[in-house]
Protein backbone atom coordinates (compact mmCIF):
# COMPACT_ATOMS: atom_id res chain seq x y z
CA UNK A 1 0.00 0.00 0.00
CA UNK A 2 1.39 3.42 -0.94
CA UNK A 3 1.37 6.13 1.72
CA UNK A 4 1.08 9.74 0.59
CA UNK A 5 2.58 12.55 2.63
CA UNK A 6 0.06 15.34 3.08
CA UNK A 7 0.65 19.03 3.81
CA UNK A 8 -0.68 18.47 7.36
CA UNK A 9 1.93 15.74 7.90
CA UNK A 10 4.70 18.15 6.90
CA UNK A 11 3.35 20.92 9.20
CA UNK A 12 3.10 18.51 12.14
CA UNK A 13 6.64 17.21 11.54
CA UNK A 14 8.04 20.78 11.34
CA UNK A 15 6.29 21.69 14.62
CA UNK A 16 7.68 18.54 16.26
CA UNK A 17 11.18 19.34 15.02
CA UNK A 18 10.91 22.88 16.43
CA UNK A 19 9.71 21.58 19.80
CA UNK A 20 12.64 19.12 19.88
CA UNK A 21 15.18 21.81 18.98
CA UNK A 22 13.81 24.18 21.64
CA UNK A 23 14.09 21.43 24.25
CA UNK A 24 17.63 20.68 23.14
CA UNK A 25 18.59 24.37 23.37
CA UNK A 26 17.03 24.67 26.82
CA UNK A 27 18.81 21.53 28.01
CA UNK A 28 22.10 23.34 27.47
CA UNK A 29 21.15 25.95 30.05
CA UNK A 30 20.73 23.62 33.03
CA UNK A 31 21.10 19.99 33.87
CA UNK A 32 19.15 17.03 35.05
CA UNK A 33 19.66 16.75 38.81
CA UNK A 34 22.07 13.81 38.51
CA UNK A 35 24.37 15.19 35.81
CA UNK A 36 26.78 17.14 37.96
CA UNK A 37 30.51 17.49 38.24
CA UNK A 38 31.81 17.92 41.77
CA UNK A 39 35.35 18.98 42.62
CA UNK A 40 36.59 18.28 46.15
CA UNK A 41 39.96 19.23 47.62
CA UNK A 42 41.05 17.59 50.85
CA UNK A 43 37.50 16.33 51.39
CA UNK A 44 35.96 19.79 51.06
CA UNK A 45 33.68 20.67 48.16
CA UNK A 46 35.09 23.44 46.01
CA UNK A 47 32.79 23.33 43.00
CA UNK A 48 29.48 21.82 41.92
CA UNK A 49 29.08 22.36 38.20
CA UNK A 50 26.64 21.28 35.54
CA UNK A 51 27.98 19.13 32.75
CA UNK A 52 26.84 21.90 30.44
CA UNK A 53 29.02 24.56 32.11
CA UNK A 54 31.85 24.63 29.59
CA UNK A 55 34.85 26.44 30.96
CA UNK A 56 38.20 26.33 32.68
CA UNK A 57 38.30 26.26 36.47
CA UNK A 58 41.36 26.75 38.67
CA UNK A 59 41.31 24.72 41.87
CA UNK A 60 43.72 25.52 44.70
CA UNK A 61 45.25 22.48 46.36
CA UNK A 62 48.03 21.95 48.93
CA UNK A 63 50.80 21.71 46.29
CA UNK A 64 49.47 24.34 43.87
CA UNK A 65 46.80 25.04 41.27
CA UNK A 66 45.12 22.29 39.27
CA UNK A 67 43.39 23.49 36.10
CA UNK A 68 40.18 21.63 35.28
CA UNK A 69 38.37 21.92 31.95
CA UNK A 70 34.75 21.08 31.19
CA UNK A 71 33.71 20.77 27.57
CA UNK A 72 30.52 19.37 26.08
CA UNK A 73 29.55 17.14 28.97
CA UNK A 74 33.03 15.83 29.77
CA UNK A 75 35.77 16.88 32.14
CA UNK A 76 39.56 16.61 32.29
CA UNK A 77 42.54 17.89 34.27
CA UNK A 78 44.25 20.26 31.87
CA UNK A 79 47.30 20.89 34.01
CA UNK A 80 48.47 19.89 37.46
CA UNK A 81 51.40 20.69 39.76
CA UNK A 82 51.73 17.00 40.73
CA UNK A 83 54.99 15.23 39.74
CA UNK A 84 53.70 12.25 37.72
CA UNK A 85 50.66 13.88 36.04
CA UNK A 86 48.53 10.72 36.22
CA UNK A 87 45.43 12.92 36.51
CA UNK A 88 46.32 14.81 33.30
CA UNK A 89 47.12 11.57 31.47
CA UNK A 90 43.67 10.17 32.35
CA UNK A 91 42.22 12.56 29.76
CA UNK A 92 38.52 13.29 29.24
CA UNK A 93 35.92 11.61 31.49
CA UNK A 94 32.13 11.66 30.94
CA UNK A 95 31.21 9.57 33.95
CA UNK A 96 33.44 8.45 36.80
CA UNK A 97 36.24 10.00 38.79
CA UNK A 98 39.63 11.64 38.37
CA UNK A 99 41.84 11.58 41.44
CA UNK A 100 45.04 13.52 42.05
CA UNK A 101 46.53 12.17 45.28
CA UNK A 102 49.41 14.69 45.64
CA UNK A 103 47.05 17.67 45.32
CA UNK A 104 44.27 15.94 47.33
CA UNK A 105 41.81 16.49 44.46
CA UNK A 106 38.79 14.36 43.53
CA UNK A 107 36.66 15.17 40.49
CA UNK A 108 33.44 13.20 40.13
CA UNK A 109 31.59 13.39 36.82
CA UNK A 110 27.94 12.36 36.64
CA UNK A 111 27.72 12.81 40.39
CA UNK A 112 24.44 12.74 42.22
CA UNK A 113 23.29 13.43 45.75
CA UNK A 114 22.84 10.55 48.19
CA UNK A 115 19.76 8.49 47.40
CA UNK A 116 16.48 10.01 48.49
CA UNK A 117 17.97 13.44 49.19
CA UNK A 118 17.23 16.60 47.19
CA UNK A 119 19.83 18.86 48.86
CA UNK A 120 22.39 18.81 51.68
CA UNK A 121 22.40 21.34 54.51
CA UNK A 122 26.01 21.72 55.54
CA UNK B 1 -2.67 11.57 8.72
CA UNK B 2 -4.15 9.26 11.38
CA UNK B 3 -0.74 7.69 11.88
CA UNK B 4 0.89 11.13 12.34
CA UNK B 5 -1.71 12.17 14.89
CA UNK B 6 -1.16 8.91 16.77
CA UNK B 7 2.61 9.54 16.82
CA UNK B 8 2.03 13.11 18.02
CA UNK B 9 -0.26 11.95 20.86
CA UNK B 10 2.25 9.24 21.85
CA UNK B 11 5.13 11.74 21.92
CA UNK B 12 3.08 14.27 23.94
CA UNK B 13 2.23 11.67 26.55
CA UNK B 14 5.87 10.54 26.67
CA UNK B 15 7.06 14.14 27.10
CA UNK B 16 4.49 14.77 29.86
CA UNK B 17 5.57 11.62 31.73
CA UNK B 18 9.25 12.54 31.48
CA UNK B 19 8.61 16.06 32.70
CA UNK B 20 6.67 14.86 35.74
CA UNK B 21 9.37 12.46 36.83
CA UNK B 22 12.41 14.65 36.23
CA UNK B 23 14.11 17.02 38.58
CA UNK B 24 16.39 19.68 37.19
CA UNK B 25 19.03 21.70 38.89
CA UNK B 26 20.82 24.91 38.01
CA UNK B 27 23.99 25.73 39.93
CA UNK B 28 26.07 28.91 40.14
CA UNK B 29 28.89 30.16 42.34
CA UNK B 30 27.40 33.16 44.14
CA UNK B 31 27.56 34.84 47.56
CA UNK B 32 30.96 33.19 48.03
CA UNK B 33 29.40 29.72 47.89
CA UNK B 34 27.59 27.16 45.76
CA UNK B 35 23.98 28.09 45.02
CA UNK B 36 21.61 25.64 43.42
CA UNK B 37 17.94 25.71 42.58
CA UNK B 38 16.16 22.39 42.01
CA UNK B 39 12.96 22.52 39.99
CA UNK B 40 10.60 20.10 38.33
CA UNK B 41 9.78 21.43 34.88
CA UNK B 42 11.85 22.84 32.05
CA UNK B 43 9.22 25.55 31.70
CA UNK B 44 10.36 26.90 35.09
CA UNK B 45 13.76 27.97 33.76
CA UNK B 46 12.95 31.69 33.14
CA UNK B 47 11.73 31.97 36.75
CA UNK B 48 14.86 30.18 38.02
CA UNK B 49 17.03 32.61 36.03
CA UNK B 50 15.11 35.52 37.59
CA UNK B 51 15.81 34.08 41.06
CA UNK B 52 19.54 33.88 40.26
CA UNK B 53 19.46 37.51 39.02
CA UNK B 54 17.90 38.53 42.33
CA UNK B 55 20.70 36.75 44.21
CA UNK B 56 23.37 38.47 42.10
CA UNK B 57 21.70 41.79 42.95
CA UNK B 58 21.79 40.96 46.68
CA UNK B 59 25.41 39.82 46.51
CA UNK B 60 26.45 43.24 45.18
CA UNK B 61 24.77 44.95 48.12
CA UNK B 62 25.68 42.61 50.97
CA UNK B 63 29.18 41.28 50.25
CA UNK B 64 31.36 42.52 53.12
CA UNK B 65 34.52 41.73 51.11
CA UNK B 66 33.46 43.85 48.12
CA UNK B 67 34.51 47.50 48.68
CA UNK B 68 31.70 48.60 46.34
CA UNK B 69 28.94 46.95 48.41
CA UNK B 70 26.48 48.84 50.62
CA UNK B 71 27.66 46.90 53.66
CA UNK B 72 31.24 48.07 53.01
CA UNK B 73 29.98 51.66 52.67
CA UNK B 74 28.26 51.40 56.09
CA UNK B 75 31.45 49.97 57.63
CA UNK B 76 33.67 52.65 56.03
CA UNK B 77 31.48 55.41 57.46
CA UNK B 78 31.56 53.99 60.98
CA UNK B 79 32.07 56.83 63.45
CA UNK B 80 31.72 59.37 60.63
CA UNK B 81 28.17 59.59 59.30
CA UNK B 82 24.97 57.59 58.65
CA UNK B 83 24.50 55.80 55.33
CA UNK B 84 21.18 55.34 53.50
CA UNK B 85 21.35 51.88 51.89
CA UNK B 86 18.78 50.18 49.64
CA UNK B 87 15.59 48.73 51.09
CA UNK B 88 17.15 45.25 50.94
CA UNK B 89 20.17 46.08 53.06
CA UNK B 90 18.08 48.12 55.50
CA UNK B 91 15.51 45.30 55.85
CA UNK B 92 18.24 42.72 56.42
CA UNK B 93 19.96 44.82 59.12
CA UNK B 94 16.61 45.53 60.79
CA UNK B 95 15.80 41.79 60.92
CA UNK B 96 19.33 41.07 62.17
CA UNK B 97 18.83 43.48 65.07
CA UNK B 98 15.53 41.78 65.97
CA UNK B 99 17.32 38.41 66.08
CA UNK B 100 20.19 39.97 68.07
CA UNK B 101 17.66 41.19 70.65
CA UNK B 102 15.83 37.84 70.81
CA UNK B 103 19.11 35.94 71.27
CA UNK B 104 20.50 38.53 73.72
CA UNK B 105 23.46 39.13 71.47
CA UNK B 106 24.45 35.51 70.83
CA UNK B 107 23.77 36.46 67.22
CA UNK B 108 25.11 39.97 66.69
CA UNK B 109 25.55 41.52 63.26
CA UNK B 110 28.18 43.93 64.66
CA UNK B 111 30.49 40.98 65.42
CA UNK B 112 32.36 42.01 62.24
CA UNK B 113 34.81 44.16 64.27
CA UNK B 114 36.21 40.88 65.63
CA UNK B 115 35.12 38.15 63.18
CA UNK B 116 36.74 39.91 60.22
CA UNK B 117 40.12 39.65 62.01
CA UNK B 118 40.05 35.89 61.35
CA UNK B 119 41.53 35.02 57.96
CA UNK B 120 40.63 31.35 57.49
CA UNK B 121 41.72 30.97 53.83
CA UNK B 122 45.22 32.10 54.85
CA UNK B 123 45.04 30.29 58.20
CA UNK B 124 45.56 33.46 60.25
CA UNK B 125 44.12 33.75 63.76
CA UNK B 126 44.21 37.09 65.63
CA UNK B 127 46.05 37.38 68.94
CA UNK B 128 44.13 37.66 72.21
CA UNK B 129 45.31 41.29 72.50
CA UNK B 130 43.90 42.15 69.06
CA UNK B 131 40.59 40.54 69.99
CA UNK B 132 40.45 42.36 73.34
CA UNK B 133 41.02 45.73 71.67
CA UNK B 134 38.17 45.19 69.23
CA UNK B 135 35.58 43.71 71.60
CA UNK B 136 34.42 47.16 72.72
CA UNK B 137 33.35 47.76 69.10
CA UNK B 138 30.92 44.84 69.16
CA UNK B 139 27.40 45.58 70.31
CA UNK B 140 24.19 45.67 68.30
CA UNK B 141 22.57 48.06 70.78
CA UNK B 142 25.09 50.75 69.78
CA UNK B 143 23.86 50.70 66.18
CA UNK B 144 21.46 53.39 65.01
CA UNK B 145 18.70 52.64 62.51
CA UNK B 146 16.48 55.57 61.65
CA UNK B 147 14.35 56.59 58.66
CA UNK B 148 16.17 54.36 56.21
CA UNK B 149 19.63 55.28 57.51
CA UNK B 150 22.18 53.08 59.24
CA UNK B 151 24.91 54.41 61.50
CA UNK B 152 27.72 52.68 63.33
CA UNK B 153 28.63 55.29 65.94
CA UNK B 154 32.18 54.15 66.78
CA UNK B 155 35.10 54.19 64.39
CA UNK B 156 36.22 50.61 63.76
CA UNK B 157 32.73 49.08 64.18
CA UNK B 158 31.92 46.58 61.44
CA UNK B 159 28.78 44.71 60.48
CA UNK B 160 29.24 41.17 59.18
CA UNK B 161 26.07 39.81 57.57
CA UNK B 162 27.70 36.37 57.14
CA UNK B 163 25.36 34.65 59.62
CA UNK B 164 22.13 35.89 58.04
CA UNK B 165 22.64 37.01 54.42
CA UNK B 166 22.45 33.56 52.83
CA UNK B 167 19.18 32.81 54.61
CA UNK B 168 17.82 36.18 53.50
CA UNK B 169 18.94 35.35 49.95
CA UNK B 170 17.15 31.98 50.06
CA UNK B 171 13.94 33.70 51.22
CA UNK B 172 14.21 36.31 48.47
CA UNK B 173 14.94 33.76 45.72
CA UNK B 174 11.93 31.71 46.87
CA UNK B 175 9.80 34.86 46.79
CA UNK B 176 10.80 35.52 43.16
CA UNK B 177 9.99 31.93 42.19
CA UNK B 178 6.57 32.08 43.87
CA UNK B 179 5.74 35.46 42.31
CA UNK B 180 6.37 33.86 38.92
CA UNK B 181 3.97 31.04 39.63
CA UNK B 182 6.46 28.30 40.57
CA UNK B 183 4.87 25.84 42.97
CA UNK B 184 7.66 23.28 43.40
CA UNK B 185 11.32 24.24 43.87
CA UNK B 186 14.16 24.05 46.35
CA UNK B 187 16.65 26.89 46.81
CA UNK B 188 19.97 25.91 48.40
CA UNK B 189 22.58 28.54 49.28
CA UNK B 190 25.25 26.32 50.79
CA UNK B 191 23.66 25.12 54.06
CA UNK B 192 20.66 27.45 53.88
CA UNK B 193 17.79 25.75 52.12
CA UNK B 194 14.31 27.05 51.44
CA UNK B 195 11.45 25.06 49.93
CA UNK B 196 8.90 26.47 47.54
CA UNK B 197 5.90 24.24 48.16
CA UNK B 198 6.59 20.50 48.04
CA UNK B 199 7.99 18.27 45.32
CA UNK B 200 5.78 18.05 42.22
CA UNK B 201 4.47 14.65 43.39
CA UNK B 202 3.19 16.26 46.61
CA UNK B 203 5.86 14.62 48.76
CA UNK B 204 8.10 16.82 50.93
CA UNK B 205 11.54 17.91 49.78
CA UNK B 206 14.18 15.77 51.50
CA UNK B 207 17.21 17.53 52.91
CA UNK B 208 20.22 15.64 54.23
CA UNK B 209 22.21 17.13 57.13
CA UNK B 210 25.93 16.82 56.63
CA UNK B 211 27.92 14.57 58.93
CA UNK B 212 30.13 17.12 60.74
CA UNK B 213 33.22 14.91 60.42
CA UNK B 214 32.24 12.99 57.25
CA UNK B 215 32.91 13.51 53.53
CA UNK B 216 31.04 16.07 51.40
CA UNK B 217 28.14 13.68 50.64
CA UNK B 218 27.84 11.97 54.05
CA UNK B 219 24.56 12.83 55.77
CA UNK B 220 23.74 11.67 59.31
CA UNK B 221 20.07 12.70 59.20
CA UNK B 222 17.39 13.38 56.62
CA UNK B 223 14.68 15.99 57.12
CA UNK B 224 11.36 15.95 55.26
CA UNK B 225 10.82 19.66 54.90
CA UNK B 226 7.21 20.85 55.33
CA UNK B 227 5.94 22.96 52.41
CA UNK B 228 7.58 26.41 52.28
CA UNK B 229 9.83 25.70 55.26
CA UNK B 230 13.56 26.33 55.48
CA UNK B 231 16.51 24.64 57.15
CA UNK B 232 19.99 25.98 57.94
CA UNK B 233 23.04 24.34 59.45
CA UNK B 234 26.00 25.88 61.27
CA UNK B 235 29.00 23.78 62.14
CA UNK B 236 32.58 24.01 63.33
CA UNK B 237 33.74 22.21 60.14
CA UNK B 238 32.82 24.79 57.49
CA UNK B 239 35.80 27.11 57.89
CA UNK B 240 38.44 26.41 60.48
CA UNK B 241 42.12 26.25 61.29
CA UNK B 242 43.79 23.70 63.55
CA UNK B 243 46.53 25.47 65.54
CA UNK B 244 48.48 24.10 68.49
CA UNK B 245 46.08 21.15 68.70
CA UNK B 246 42.99 23.37 68.87
CA UNK B 247 40.23 23.90 66.32
CA UNK B 248 39.56 27.57 65.58
CA UNK B 249 36.28 27.72 63.63
CA UNK B 250 34.35 30.59 62.06
CA UNK B 251 31.40 30.83 64.47
CA UNK B 252 32.62 33.65 66.68
CA UNK B 253 30.98 34.32 70.04
CA UNK B 254 30.29 38.10 70.05
CA UNK B 255 30.75 38.22 73.83
CA UNK B 256 34.31 36.78 73.81
CA UNK B 257 35.53 37.32 70.25
CA UNK B 258 36.64 33.67 70.24
CA UNK B 259 35.23 30.65 68.39
CA UNK B 260 32.13 29.49 70.29
CA UNK B 261 32.71 26.65 72.74
CA UNK B 262 29.27 25.58 73.90
CA UNK B 263 29.77 21.85 73.48
CA UNK B 264 28.29 21.60 69.96
CA UNK B 265 29.77 20.73 66.55
CA UNK B 266 26.69 21.08 64.34
CA UNK B 267 23.34 22.85 64.71
CA UNK B 268 20.47 22.78 62.22
CA UNK B 269 17.37 24.92 62.64
CA UNK B 270 14.13 24.47 60.70
CA UNK B 271 11.08 26.68 60.34
CA UNK B 272 9.23 28.92 57.89
CA UNK B 273 11.78 31.76 57.43
CA UNK B 274 15.29 31.05 56.11
CA UNK B 275 16.54 34.43 57.39
CA UNK B 276 15.68 33.20 60.87
CA UNK B 277 16.86 29.58 60.47
CA UNK B 278 20.24 30.91 59.30
CA UNK B 279 20.76 33.35 62.18
CA UNK B 280 19.18 31.02 64.76
CA UNK B 281 21.51 28.14 63.82
CA UNK B 282 24.45 30.46 64.57
CA UNK B 283 22.86 31.70 67.80
CA UNK B 284 22.03 28.18 69.09
CA UNK B 285 25.59 27.06 68.32
CA UNK B 286 26.86 29.92 70.51
CA UNK B 287 24.22 29.65 73.25
CA UNK B 288 24.53 25.90 73.68
CA UNK B 289 21.91 23.16 73.71
CA UNK B 290 19.80 24.06 76.73
CA UNK B 291 19.30 27.81 76.20
CA UNK B 292 19.46 27.60 72.40
CA UNK B 293 16.81 24.92 71.97
CA UNK B 294 14.52 26.64 74.47
CA UNK B 295 14.71 29.87 72.47
CA UNK B 296 14.20 28.21 69.07
CA UNK B 297 11.23 26.16 70.29
CA UNK B 298 9.65 29.28 71.82
CA UNK B 299 9.69 30.78 68.31
CA UNK B 300 8.16 27.61 66.81
CA UNK B 301 11.45 26.50 65.20
CA UNK B 302 12.92 23.00 65.43
CA UNK B 303 16.55 22.10 66.19
CA UNK B 304 18.69 19.09 65.28
CA UNK B 305 22.16 19.15 66.79
CA UNK B 306 25.29 17.11 67.37
CA UNK B 307 27.37 17.67 70.51
CA UNK B 308 31.10 17.19 70.99
CA UNK B 309 30.49 13.57 72.05
CA UNK B 310 28.67 12.84 68.79
CA UNK B 311 25.28 12.60 70.51
CA UNK B 312 22.38 13.67 68.30
CA UNK B 313 19.47 15.63 69.77
CA UNK B 314 16.22 16.39 67.92
CA UNK B 315 13.91 18.99 69.49
CA UNK B 316 10.11 18.42 69.70
CA UNK B 317 9.21 20.61 66.68
CA UNK B 318 11.78 18.87 64.46
CA UNK B 319 10.98 15.33 65.63
CA UNK B 320 8.10 14.53 63.28
CA UNK B 321 10.16 15.50 60.22
CA UNK B 322 13.58 14.08 61.08
CA UNK B 323 15.08 10.66 60.51
CA UNK B 324 18.48 10.18 62.16
CA UNK B 325 20.51 7.68 60.11
CA UNK B 326 23.47 7.24 62.42
CA UNK B 327 25.47 8.82 65.24
CA UNK B 328 28.36 10.81 63.76
CA UNK B 329 31.84 9.93 64.97
CA UNK B 330 33.18 13.09 66.56
CA UNK B 331 36.63 12.18 67.81
CA UNK B 332 38.77 14.95 69.28
CA UNK B 333 39.42 17.54 66.58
Amino acid sequence: MRTRITVTDVVVLVVLAMVSLTGWALAGAFSSADSLITIDVDGKRQYVLDLSQNGIYTVHGPIGDTVVEIENGRVRVKSSPCPRKYCVKQGWVRRGAIVCVPNRLVITAGASLPEGVDAISE
Amino acid sequence: MKRTVAVLVFLSVLLACTQQKSLYRKTEFLMDTIVSITFSSRADLPAVDAAFSRLRQLEKKLNVFDPESEVSAINRQAGIKPVAPSKDTYALIKRALEVSEATRGAFDITVGAVSLLYDFPNKKIPSLDQIKQRLALVGFRLMKLRKGEVFLPKKGMRIDPGGIAKGYGADQAAKVLKARGIKHALVAIAGDIKAVGTRADGKPWKVGIKDPRGGPDDVYAVVSLPADWAISTSGDYERYVIKDGKRYHHIIDPHTGLPAEAGLVSVSCMGPEATLTDSLATAVFIMGKSRGVKLAESLGYGVILVDTEGEVYVSPTAKAYTKVLYKPKVNGL
